[in-house]
């Protein structure tokens, strides 16, 4: 309701301004035209005045033209008057300065003579017949009448005096002697206006009572504003009546003018009265945002998950939020000293001192840590410029599971890169937009000449490095963009670096398949060993079968033609020859095989090892030969020292005896082959060194390299016989005894086979070095 | 029927060349013998042999299957028939063998009356194509 007028307010201010203005505006415009109408009936007096003087006057003035005239004639005589009548009209005019005033004589009543010339139109119109005969008669009877003409002198009004002239002394009519004078020089000498404006009437009522118009305007009168005036003349009594034309004192245009500038004046007070509303709207409006404000930061200040703290210069407290009331544990008063509180509960010395430092140096801006019972906080400072003055904004922040979390980082960030570094295999990390982020020195090796591993790369620079580099580009299978979800988490390839071609890298790639992505791992292993180990299996298999199978089918096709044929007794026994030897051959075959297998699977741990004497066991092998060797010229040389080995005496009679036999079957019978044995340290180790020389056949390059391959035979005619796993069977014993072996051949020239061995023991599982050397 | 026709035998066995000749003895086959491939080629060149029995393996710059090829690239050694004899059985090595000319591929060990008897069928083969 209240509202509602405040709000009808301005409406109704506007409202009334409008109707006093308009009241305002009616009565200025009735008062001026009171005003207006009450000059105009003055005016009116004055024209009526003048009007009524001038015509009296005339008439006075041209009743007594005609008056001396008769004079003269009643002392001239009718024909002396008539002839001496222009000179004696001038006279009269000259004396009564007449000059417009027409005098006219008309005996019996026909104009004979007309003074001045501008009456020469009346020469000659009989007066008597005309308008003026009513007039004419009535002054042969009554006397002079004043009488008026329209028609006498066209365009002209004229007012007439008649005198009527008689015999001298016989009193009968002899004519007229007629003065008429213009009536507008009467209206002009009476000085009216503009005959528009106003309406004359004269107007007289005769001696015999009829009404005569003697003078009037066509104008339509105002009937309010009218004067009747009363004259003094002859010849009836004359009245003036004179009025103004219709005038509207209110004009319409007047009203619009009113009601214009009411409005405006009302729109005007509306605006003003509105104004202050509009200003207490406003301020109502900003007071309350403004207070939701406030109210808002309040709520703000008490929800935040920090302790705030507010202080003056002088280090009494003005505020604190809750957060810092629990951190006190008590409720904190206003004015209280900040610095006392936190002495009390912060677990350093120091404390005030640097606080009361900081404060009085006017280094308020600062960060630093606090420790309050178990829970650190980083405490910030800062300074605002307030109306209140300057205040000092405390802050303290919980920092104590970040603290832990940052502390347990550091530690697993530590062990991951102590890990990474002890990691031999090449490893990095790439991040999300593909670029290095960390690498091991396994992979800093590993690419050192391929990208620059200390500046830093990309992903895609280092796929482009790879491809470069690699000998069998086709295994490769860039995974240039690291940011794109990947087809499953891993990718796996192998390449051959250039600069390695030997060694087969496999890769791994694991990518991190979450919707935030961290990145890949790529992951680099050297599988060459096992590439190596898978290779030789099929290929043994394929060989072993094919060995096998070589004898078996001679085996089962010579069977077959003995059981299903008739050969004679020589060709039977030749048959059966040839099966026994096939028989053996496979049969050695596949105690070479168990040989091999049984060394390789059980990795030394069947080996039965003891002390020996390395040149018993030669001696053993010689003697086992000595078939063989009869026909061949063998060099024995042993130096004089103590032979005790550590081995397994079996294994390696089987090498001497495999190396030997090799030795007399791949040299000509009438070649000598030399064998020496001795003591030899190898790397501070202290060893035995075994070497046989032949002068046959010899290796060529790429025999050499297969040497040691199973089922690998020199010899391709099929003359010397064998199963190709010899050597092979040598290479893992002397392994298992951490032994070496090196072969130096040349075809047609011989072979030397050095074999060494250590005294002792040695560690397990150390990868046999093998040295080829061809002249 | 009366002319003897050529068989080649190109094998590095000398007991396995020696039982395909006791196979052969009684039949109307003239036994031809190679050690290695290149022996094997200059004799089927002389020779003209009707069928090659090939060993896969062999020592010496070409083997089994490089022969093969050879004699298939070779016009004047057009119309030979191809039997691959190897101990080499597994099917990639059939396979490669086929891919390599053969007509036919015989595993070791095998049957010398079953090896006859594919030379009789190729025999047939051979007459119904002079008809």
């Amino acid at each position: 309701m209240v509202a509602d007028l405040t709000r009808l307010y301005p409406r109704l201010i506007a409202f009334a301004t409008f109707i006093v203005a308009v009241l305002t505006g009616l009565y200025l415009m009735i008062g001026r035209a009171d005003e207006a109408r009450f000059s105009k009936q003055e005016q009116l007096h004055q024209t009526a005045y003048l009007f009524a003087t001038a015509f009296e006057r005339e008439v006075h003035v041209m009743r007594s033209i005609p008056q001396i005239l008769h004079a003269q004639f009643q002392l001239l005589g009718p024909e002396k008057f008539t002839t001496a009548f222009p000179s004696l009209a001038l006279d009269v005019q000259h004396s009564f300065q007449r000059t417009g005033v027409i005098i006219a004589l008309a005996p019996a009543g026909e104009v004979s003579h007309a003074y001045p010339g501008a009456g020469e139109p009346l020469l000659g119109v009989d007066l008597m017949q005309g308008l003026e005969r009513d007039s004419i008669l009535r002054a042969m009877s009554d006397g002079p009448v004043v009488s008026k003409s329209w028609s006498l002198i066209p365009g002209e009004q004229m007012l007439l005096i008649h005198y009527p002239v008689f015999h001298p002394g016989e009193h009968t009519f002899w004519g007229l002697i007629t003065a008429m004078a213009p009536m507008n020089a009467i209206l002009r000498q009476s000085n009216l206006m503009q005959l528009s404006q106003y309406s004359i009437a004269l107007n007289r009522t005769l001696t015999n009572g009829s009404e005569q118009t003697f003078f009037s305007t066509t104008m339509p009168a105002d009937e309010a504003l009218s004067l009747n005036h009363y004259m003094d003349l002859p010849d009836g009594d004359w009245q003036l009546q004179i009025s103004t034309a219709p005038v509207d004192y209110i004009k319409p245009v007047w009203l619009s003018w009113i009601v214009f500038s009411a409005g405006l004046l009302a729109l005007t007070a509306y605006r003003l009265s509105i104004q202050p509303q509009k200003l207490r709207a406003e301020v109502a409006a900003r007071t309350s945002e403004l207070a939701s404000h406030d109210k808002f930061l309040n709520e703000l200040i008490s929800s935040l998950p920090v302790g705030i703290v507010v202080t003056d210069t002088f280090d009494a407290i003005r505020y604190s939020n809750p957060v810092f009331n629990r951190l006190m544990s008590r409720s904190v008063e206003e004015g209280e000293s900040l610095v006392s509180l936190l002495e009390d509960v912060v677990d350093n010395a120091n404390m005030r001192q640097f606080l009361v430092s900081r404060i009085s140096l006017d280094e308020v801006n600062f960060d630093v840590m606090v420790q309050v019972g178990e829970q650190e906080f980083s405490l910030t400072c800062s300074h605002i410029d307030t109306v209140q003055g300057n205040l000092l904004v405390w802050v303290f922040r919980d920092i104590t599971e970040i603290s832990r979390i940052n502390r347990t980082l550091r530690s697993v960030s530590a062990t991951r890169a102590e890990m990474l570094r002890l990691i031999p295999d090449p490893m990095a990390f790439f991040n999300k937009k593909g670029e290095l982020m960390e690498s091991n020195p396994g992979f800093q090796a590993l690419f050192a000449g391929l990208v620059d591993v200390e500046a830093g790369f990309s992903c895609e620079s280092f796929e482009k490095q790879l491809l470069a580099n690699s000998a069998e580009p086709d295994r490769l299978k860039p995974v240039f963009d690291l940011t794109q979800p990947q087809q499953g988490q891993l990718h796996v390839d192998a390449f051959i670096l250039t600069a390695h071609p030997q060694r087969v890298f496999e890769r791994t790639v694991c990518f991190d398949n979450s919707s935030n992505t961290v990145g890949s791992i790529m992951y680099f292993r050297d599988v060459t060993d096992a590439h190596e180990v898978d290779r030789m299996k099929t290929e043994f298999l394929s060989t072993a079968a094919h060995e096998l199978r070589t004898p078996l089918a001679n085996i089962f096709g010579y069977t077959e033609l003995l059981i299903k044929a008739h050969f004679d007794a020589r060709r039977q026994e030749e048959m059966l020859g040839v099966i026994y030897s096939q028989t053996r051959r496979l049969s050695n075959i596949i105690d070479d095989l168990l040989d091999l297998a049984r060394i390789e699977s059980r990795a030394g741990g069947a080996f039965k090892f003891d002390h020996y004497d390395l040149s018993q066991l030669i001696d053993n092998v010689l003697k086992e030969m000595e078939l063989e060797l009869r026909s061949r010229h063998l060099d024995y040389v042993i130096t004089n020292d103590n032979f005790s080995l550590y081995c397994d005496a079996d294994k390696i009679e089987q090498v001497v005896e495999n190396l030997l036999s090799n030795a007399i079957k791949y040299s000509p019978q009438a070649t000598p082959i030399s064998l020496f044995v001795g003591v030899e340290a190898r790397e501070d180790e202290p060893g035995f060194i075994l070497r046989l020389e032949d002068q046959g056949m010899g290796m060529s390059e790429e025999d050499l390299e297969h040497v040691f391959d199973r089922f690998y035979r020199a010899d391709t005619s099929g003359q010397i016989p064998g199963t190709g796993l010899g050597m092979a069977i040598v290479r893992e014993i002397i392994q298992h005894h951490d032994g070496q072996i090196s072969i130096d051949s040349e075809p047609d020239a011989g072979t030397t086979v050095t074999v060494w061995l250590p005294r002792r023991q040695l560690e397990k599982n150390k990868q046999l070095e093998i040295s080829y050397q061809t002249n | 029927m009366t002319k003897k026709r050529k068989i080649l035998v190109v094998d590095d066995n000398t007991e396995l060349r020696m039982l395909i000749s006791l196979t052969l003895e009684f039949s109307y086959w003239q036994l031809l013998e190679a050690d290695n491939a290149e022996t094997g080629l200059a004799m089927l060149k002389q020779h003209k042999p009707d069928i090659v029995l090939l060993d896969v393996m062999m020592p010496g710059e070409q083997d089994g299957l490089a022969l093969c090829r050879t004699i298939r690239a070779d016009e004047s050694l057009d119309g030979i028939r191809i039997i691959m004899l190897s101990a080499k059985g597994q099917q990639k090595d059939v396979q490669l063998g086929l891919e390599a000319g053969a007509d036919d591929y015989v595993v070791k060990p095998f049957s010398p009356s079953e090896l006859m008897e594919k030379l009789d069928i190729e025999l047939d083969f051979d007459n119904s194509e002079d008809c």
